[in-house]
């Protein structure tokens, strides 16, 4: 009877042992895939890290050539405002230059004018000396009413010019 | 007792191997390994694209365009006003500044010299319209009709020097024939001097308010023609030739 017992347990006992230590074999293959996907992950690990240090290193160099570019763009911009500005003060300087320029066109048409009148009028005076040196006195007599007249327009052309122009 | 004994120890030692060791969970241990995506040029591509010009076109710049420096030469010197663009060879203007011109001139802000072919003047308002020879800058557009309160800008040549933009708000909008003109009269804070005469007064979008025109002696306050008088003047007609010089 004990011995019947002791062949049991001892039996129950074998199986035992055998079942745990077909789990342990269960247990040490799963260790062995966990360690094998924890290699994969670190590689993938620092692949993406070399990824990402790359896609950083171009964003820092983009950053920077928008930082150029901008401060290129910023000084592009005053150049522009201020040629701009040049261009403004020029405009101006050439519309005074030609007001000045019609001015003295103006002036210019009016002394003009004033020439033709003191040029008439020394002309009759001339023309009225010589009648008066040859004695010809009826044909110095038929002129001097228009050499006076023009003279006088001349004169008062001239005045008239220095009025207006000093 | 002795085989007692042994049988209890025996029991006891199966019973402690006998602790069954705990089984592995049944699912396996997996993860799933995100696709690798290959770095793009874009970013480099990106490096390369030139950032595109900006296309600001301010009212200020607009202001610049639009406006004109107006040189009538007559018989008693040289005048000079202010106009500006309502179509590419038509500007307005005062009619004080084109009276008695034998010759205009029109200066644009960037330097180029235009002549008038023909020019005529307001019968009714102190308004006068010139065609020139040649494209002026920038025609600028009609805006609203000018209430109590906007704010303006008075653009022109004070003094036939630089252009210069005056801003300011309407005081008022008085019945014209207090000062002798057609429909009403836009009163303004802004500063106006000889030489302001015929240029814009601009809205806050740049767009016509109306045409400046004097200013009250009395005050300082700058006048103008509002939008709606020119308009209305420009649509129905109402000019005649210009006046001979010393004719007024």
């Amino acid at each position: 009877m004990i011995a019947v017992a002791a062949v049991i347990i001892a039996a129950g006992s074998t199986y035992i042992a055998y079942d745990n230590k077909s789990r342990a074999e269960d247990w040490e293959a799963r260790v062995f895939r966990l360690e094998r996907n924890t290699e994969q992950l670190n590689g993938l690990l620092v692949e993406r890290s070399t990824q990402l240090n790359e896609r950083t290193r171009e964003l820092n160099t983009l950053a920077a050539t928008v930082t150029r570019q901008q401060n290129a763009l910023v000084r592009s911009e005053s150049d522009v405002e201020t040629l701009s500005d040049r261009q403004r003060e020029l405009a101006a300087e050439k519309a005074a230059v030609e007001d000045s320029r019609a001015a003295l066109a103006q002036q210019s048409a009016v002394l003009e004018g004033v020439a033709d009148t003191l040029v008439s009028c020394n002309s009759g005076l001339l023309e009225l000396f010589g009648y008066v040196v040859d004695g010809d006195r009826a044909s110095a007599d038929a002129i001097v009413g228009d050499v006076s007249a023009s003279c006088a327009l001349a004169e008062s052309r001239l005045a008239d010019y220095r009025v207006r122009y000093g | 007792m002795i085989r007692l004994a042994a049988l209890l120890l025996a029991g006891a030692v199966a019973a402690g191997c006998g602790a069954r060791a705990e089984e592995p969970p049944a699912e396996e241990p997996s993860f799933s390994v995100p696709a690798l995506v290959p770095v793009s040029g874009d970013v480099p591509d990106a490096v390369r694209v030139a950032i595109p010009r900006l296309a600001k076109d301010s009212a200020e710049r607009r202001a610049r365009r639009i406006t004109v420096r107006v040189r009538n030469v007559s018989c008693l010197g040289i005048g000079v006003g202010s106009g500006f663009a309502i179509a590419p060879d038509v500007l307005v203007t005062n009619r004080h500044v084109l009276a008695g011109a034998d010759t205009i001139e029109v200066s644009t802000w960037d330097g180029r010299t235009l002549s008038a072919d023909a020019a005529e003047v307001g019968v009714l308002g102190d308004l006068g319209l010139a065609y020139v020879r040649g494209r002026l800058p920038q025609v600028g557009s009609y805006g609203a009709p000018p209430k109590r309160g906007d704010e303006v800008t008075v653009v022109g040549y004070p003094g036939g020097e630089e252009l210069t933009l005056a801003p300011g708000t309407v005081i008022d909008l008085p019945p014209g024939r207090r000062y002798g003109i057609e429909g009403r009269v836009m009163r303004l804070t802004s500063h106006v001097e000889p030489g302001n005469s015929g240029g814009p007064v601009l809205d806050r979008r740049g767009k016509i308010a109306g045409v400046v025109w004097a200013y009250e002696l009395n005050t300082g306050f700058g006048l103008a023609i509002p939008v709606d008088t020119l308009r209305r003047l420009v649509r129905e007609g109402g000019f005649e030739p210009v006046p001979p010089c010393g004719s007024g």
